[in-house]
């Protein structure tokens, strides 16, 4: 394994277990506010208090607390949207690719439709009448996402499914299914695999995104969106506020892109090196 | 008289307007090998794939052992399949890139749900069973070629279509998987129907040659004379403009 | 006149070219032959100048009329000096652009003005048997003959002193074949340059080459007149080969074969290459390796 993508699995994985564990261990709760304390800075300022590291809100509530906790939510969103997209993608990316004719043109199509339309107007909607939760923004991110991972698997199986290898397994007696499964779906896991990374970046991006407009998760419950909303209007004077769940979020889509660009090089092997 | 093993009747294949394959009939016996010669676009690719239903004819007959095939489905025909495979022209691409040598070989034996001996097959086309362990860009092309001669031979098939099976291939290599055909041939009573636009590879194999153009037959008959005595105006100018002839 | 010496190529480790040496004179056409891997084809885009990847002359020189071909000066003399017919003659035309005018832009590269481009591409059309009315057709819109046909006059355009041609006619039709080569043949007798067909086919290179130079694994093994190599060929591997053809009226029958496969460049063998395939291997064979002597590399030739 080349040492960009064990430093980006690591990196992730280390998040994942302070956001999973960590709040248990820390002790505090993210939601309880203490209004004598707020805007405390950060430990290495003047006026700090101890018990908040990273400081506090403008409810008092502490900053280190919300941000662990706020990463369970975005990170739940944002890698359950991802694999989500990819999964509907690859199904109907197969589909299409292999059934090809109308049934191809018509659901490529729908996808171009479904890119032209604006997702924000969808959400705004869909939220509005049925209100926001995780569920609901897992499923509107996976609406939003599943159509990329559609055209590049439709595109890989309509080269492979000419390729006279699968006229040979056709020719052994091959039924549609195991096609798709034995020589298909394997051509297109991996160019899905390093795509299903780049997704997830995207995803925490646009979770927070919502949020940060008010569409994401309901407060008082944080995700790193909501809290960066919050700390908005006090960025001039507690600028540690939208600091710390920025950090989270620039440092996780970065790690999940290394391991992209680390899974796309070691994936990338030369078939046809016949110097 | 005996049905011959393969027996096509005014097969034809169109596309839209297009007719690649127009009204073609010919047979091909247990241990006989008929070529068809024609250069791209006459439609011999369109034919063998017929014959091979990975495509459907629009018209016209193939009986294998008199038993009727063109109009069975996908799921019908399966059974029958063991019974007629196909070699393809190019080892690097009839070879799935993500498989090593061994899974190739035996897909069609789990397809079918057979039992067979892979080694036995690599031995025969003249592979180490070792390979059996390697991808197949770590072999050379003729090794590929003999490891897609593998595959076609390991349902026990009584025809083998071959489209342009040595056209990708070195010189060396050629004569040594035309050799490797020819004994398999012999051994096995192997029927052949060979696609070629290689008058000479295809005077080294046949016992019959068809000349096909523009997705008809213009010449059938024995090799000596299609390819010595040519009588059709297409044929004479194929023979002529082969080099060094 | 091309001068060849000692040339090297090197991709990494490997000596993918491994000190070739060889000469054509101005009017006559090298017949470079060789399976794959042998570098017939390495050889000649080392000598244009064109190699990609880890490729790159480790050695050796290339004199073209005098003017050795460094990469500075083959940056100016390609296109002026040195003309190129490819294996695809789709892949070397730009698609969206008419024939003609691509014709007649080689020429203005070279400082040709407008009219007189034009006039010299219905020239070049002409001599390659083509009409002047197809100047305004797309490459789309031509068979693969008339485009290979397309590449030969761009080739010839500028009149080079030398003309390579790899694989000229190996994506095209039996029929399509002879008459790319007849005017590959014509276009090169009249510009009087030094060619080079580079092919797999021994049948074509019989034909239309006056001297033959086959390699094997890297290094020229015989070099000499077609009716020489093809004829009463020296070395084990040309004799072996031509044996090895298939040819048009012997009949039904198995071909003598050489065993084993030609070696990847990585894998050679010691001593000469071609040893673990020969029916006549003397102790030294496997040790050391047999120079171009008298136009033919072989321990056992010399020893006769």
């Amino acid at each position: 394994m080349r040492p960009s993508v064990r430093i980006a699995l690591a990196g992730l994985v280390l998040i994942a277990l302070a956001v999973a564990v960590g709040p248990l261990l820390l002790g505090v709760d993210a939601l309880e506010q203490d209004l004598p304390a707020k805007l405390a800075p950060p430990f290495w300022m003047e006026g700090a208090l101890a018990g908040h590291p990273l400081g506090t809100d403008q409810l008092g509530r502490d900053l280190l607390a919300r941000v662990l906790v706020g990463g369970r939510t975005s990170l739940l969103v944002g890698f359950a949207a991802s694999t989500l997209a990819c999964a509907v993608g690859i199904v109907v990316g197969l589909l299409s690719g292999y059934l090809g004719g109308w049934i191809d043109r018509l659901i490529m199509g729908l996808g171009d439709l479904w890119i032209a339309f604006p997702f924000l107007v969808l959400a705004i909607a869909t939220i509005g009448v049925v209100g926001s939760s995780t569920p609901v923004l897992i499923t509107l991110l996976t609406l939003a996402g599943w159509v990329t991972s559609a055209r590049v698997t439709r595109t890989i199986v309509k080269q492979v499914r000419g390729e006279d290898y699968v006229a040979a397994s056709v020719g052994a007696g091959a039924g549609h299914l195991s096609v798709l499964t034995r020589h298909l779906l394997p051509a297109v896991a991996g160019a899905n695999l390093v795509m299903w990374t780049f997704v997830v970046g995207t995803m925490v991006l646009v979770e927070g995104g919502l949020s940060f407009l008010g569409l994401g998760v309901r407060p008082p419950a944080p995700s790193w969106g909501t809290i960066l909303s919050d700390g908005r209007e006090l960025l001039e004077t507690a600028w540690w506020i939208p600091l710390w769940p920025g950090l989270a979020l620039t440092l996780t889509v970065l790690l999940v892109n290394l391991l992209g660009d680390g899974l796309r090089d070691a994936l990338d092997v030369r078939m046809d090196d016949h110097a | 008289m005996t049905e011959p093993l393969l027996r096509v009747t005014n097969l034809s294949k169109s596309y839209g307007a297009l007719r690649a394959v127009d009204g073609v009939t010919f047979e091909v016996d247990r241990g006989e090998t008929l070529a068809i010669v024609g250069e791209s676009g006459c439609g011999k690719s369109t034919l063998a794939r017929c014959v091979a239903r990975l495509t459907q004819p629009t018209g016209g007959s193939v009986r294998l052992d008199g038993v009727e095939l063109a109009p069975l489905s996908r799921r019908r025909l399966r059974p029958l399949r063991s019974r007629f495979q196909l070699v393809f022209q190019d080892p690097s691409t009839s070879l799935n890139p993500r498989w090593t040598v061994g899974e190739i070989v035996r897909e069609p034996l789990r397809l079918q749900d057979v039992r067979g001996d892979v080694p036995g097959l690599l031995s025969e086309v003249g592979l180490d069973p070792e390979l059996a362990g390697r991808h197949p860009h770590r072999l050379s092309g003729g090794q590929r070629q003999r490891v897609g001669i593998a595959r076609a031979l390991a349902l026990s098939p009584d025809l083998l279509v071959l489209d342009e099976p040595v056209t990708a291939l070195d010189v060396s290599v050629q004569a040594q998987i035309i050799n490797l055909l020819l004994r398999l041939q012999e051994e096995r009573g192997l029927g052949y129907l060979f696609i070629s636009h290689d008058l000479a590879v295809v005077s080294a194999v046949a016992h019959r040659v068809a000349v096909m153009h523009a997705g008809r037959l213009v010449e059938t008959g024995p090799a000596e004379q299609v390819l010595g005595r040519p009588s059709h105006d297409y044929t004479r100018a194929l023979v002529a403009a082969v080099p060094g002839a | 006149m091309l001068e060849v010496k000692d040339l090297v190529v090197t991709a990494g480790d490997v000596r993918i070219v491994d000190g070739v040496s060889f000469e054509v004179r101005p009017g006559e056409v090298l017949g470079m032959v060789g399976e794959s891997g042998s570098g017939k084809t390495m050889t000649m885009l080392a000598v244009a100048g064109l190699l990609s990847g880890p490729a790159r002359v480790a050695g050796g020189t290339a004199v073209l009329d005098g003017t050795e071909l460094t990469a500075a000066r083959l940056e100016r003399l390609r296109g002026r000096r040195i003309g190129f017919v490819f294996q695809d003659p789709a892949t070397s035309l730009n698609p969206l652009m008419r024939v003609g005018t691509q014709i007649s832009e080689v020429l203005r590269i070279h400082g040709v003005s407008r009219s007189e481009a034009r006039r010299r591409a219905a020239e070049l059309l002409e001599q390659v048997d083509l009409g002047p009315e197809r100047a305004g057709r797309y490459p789309h819109e031509l068979s693969g003959g008339q485009r290979q046909r397309i590449v030969i006059a761009m080739a010839i355009a500028l009149r080079p002193s030398l003309l390579i041609a790899d694989e000229p006619t190996t994506a095209l039709d039996v029929t399509v074949q002879e008459q790319v080569m007849r005017v590959l043949r014509t276009a090169q007798r009249e510009t009087g340059a030094a060619t080079v067909l580079v092919s797999h086919d021994l049948g074509l290179v019989a034909e239309a080459a006056h001297r033959i130079a086959v390699m094997y694994a890297g290094r020229l093994v015989e070099t000499g007149t077609v009716q020489e190599v093809l004829g009463t060929p020296r070395h084990p591997y040309s004799a072996a080969l031509m044996r090895s053809r298939p040819r048009v009226g012997t009949g039904r029958g198995p071909l003598p074969v050489i065993p084993g496969y030609p070696p990847a460049p990585k894998s050679r063998p010691p001593g000469c290459a071609f040893h673990p395939r020969c029916p006549v291997t003397l102790d030294r064979c496997a040790k050391e390796t047999p120079p171009l002597v008298g136009g033919v590399a072989c321990w056992a030739v010399r020893d006769d």
